[in-house]
């Protein structure tokens, strides 16, 4: 009892990574296990880097960032690009005229054990294919944090990107840990998002390749559109586990 | 409920946007040389028409950005929407 502590175990379940240490990183919605309904599909995509850039897009730092990326940065209001591989795989999603947001993989994701925040917990008796899905974007990650030359606790990503900028005038920020993603597909998934969203999302406005700053639930969410009726929802860590039981609520009747 | 057409994102919903104010409130080049009066004018005092009326929106939950709107106080029908430093559109 004098001497040290207990060894305790590090905590694991779904969405944690035992770091180096006893450092455990914990996603937001870690403790949640996924849905994999016919209609409706739900799962947590968790420690994605992201990295939020300001620059002029006629500027040397944009030209910097576009030939580092492989693609230009998006101008068109309310679009994204990606994920665009060559480069660590990302995306890049327009938030204002001078200002995207970069994910990538690289913040790392539990590669052991199938889809991020699946695993054991997911009990084998959903239909084939759901969580399967949703798990597919982060299959890219693994990496760990990388040691880059940026801040402590920083991406490789955003060392990078502010390398590419240059001297070029540019803000490259660290946001990783200030959202979350959750994917939702299915074919009920549009109808689930339109409970809480004011944006118009048919189709022909909200297709693949639109993304949106916007509320869900009036919750402040970057809502992308993907193939096959999937979405991300960028959501701040701090309102996923409302958000998440919000969604679960609005999917009920597509569960049954 | 207004549909806002912000200069950046198209039409949004009104629950996204930030109410501004009166557009075009210039800052005094002078504000040592105002009276009391003069420095309260500019703080406190603006137009109240029925009407055409240029104002500052913030698209809060989306773009983040700043633009004008020419609004019409009576109706609530927008009649433009123009980006900070271009000049107010002459509306119908």
């Amino acid at each position: 009892m004098a001497e040290g502590a207990p060894e305790t175990g590090p905590e694991t379940g779904p969405g944690t990574v035992a770091g180096a240490g006893r450092a455990v990183r914990r996603s937001p919605l870690g403790g949640f296990a996924p849905v994999a309904g016919e209609r409706v599909r739900m799962a947590e995509t968790p420690f994605l880097a992201q990295v939020d850039v300001r620059a002029d897009p006629l500027g040397e730092a944009a030209a910097g960032l576009a030939a580092a990326l492989g693609t230009p940065l998006p101008v068109r209001p309310g679009t994204y690009t990606g994920p665009v591989t060559g480069y660590p795989p990302c995306s890049v999603f327009w938030l204002g005229p001078d200002k995207w947001l970069v994910v990538g993989a690289e913040g790392g994701t539990p590669q052991e054990g199938g889809p991020p925040g699946g695993g054991a917990a997911a009990g084998g008796s959903g239909p084939p294919g759901g969580s399967g899905t949703l798990g597919g974007g982060a299959a890219a990650g693994g990496s760990g944090p990388s040691g880059g030359s940026g801040a402590p606790g920083e991406s490789g990503l955003a060392a990078r990107l502010r390398a590419a900028a240059g001297d070029g005038h540019a803000a490259v920020t660290d946001v990783s840990a200030q959202r979350t993603v959750i994917r939702l597909a299915g074919p009920a998934a549009r109808d689930v998002l339109a409970h809480g969203c004011p944006l118009d999302l048919h189709p022909r406005v909200f297709g693949p390749g639109t993304c949106a700053r916007s509320t869900l639930a009036r919750a402040d969410v970057l809502l992308a559109a993907g193939e096959d009726e999937e979405f991300q929802i960028f959501v701040r860590s701090s309102f996923a586990a409302y958000l998440w039981a919000w969604l679960l609520d609005a999917a009920t009747e597509y569960l049954r | 409920m207004l549909l806002i057409p912000c200069p950046w994102c198209g039409p949004r919903d009104e629950t996204e946007f930030h109410y501004g104010g009166q557009a075009h409130v210039a800052y005094p080049a002078d504000p040592g040389a105002l009276t009391d009066e003069e420095w309260a004018r500019y703080l406190f005092f603006r137009d109240n028409p029925e009407g055409a009326f240029a104002e500052r929106w913030s698209h809060a939950a989306g773009c983040r950005r700043w633009f004008n709107a020419v609004r019409d106080t009576a109706t609530n029908r927008i009649h433009a929407v123009y980006r900070p430093g271009e000049p107010r559109p002459v509306t119908g």
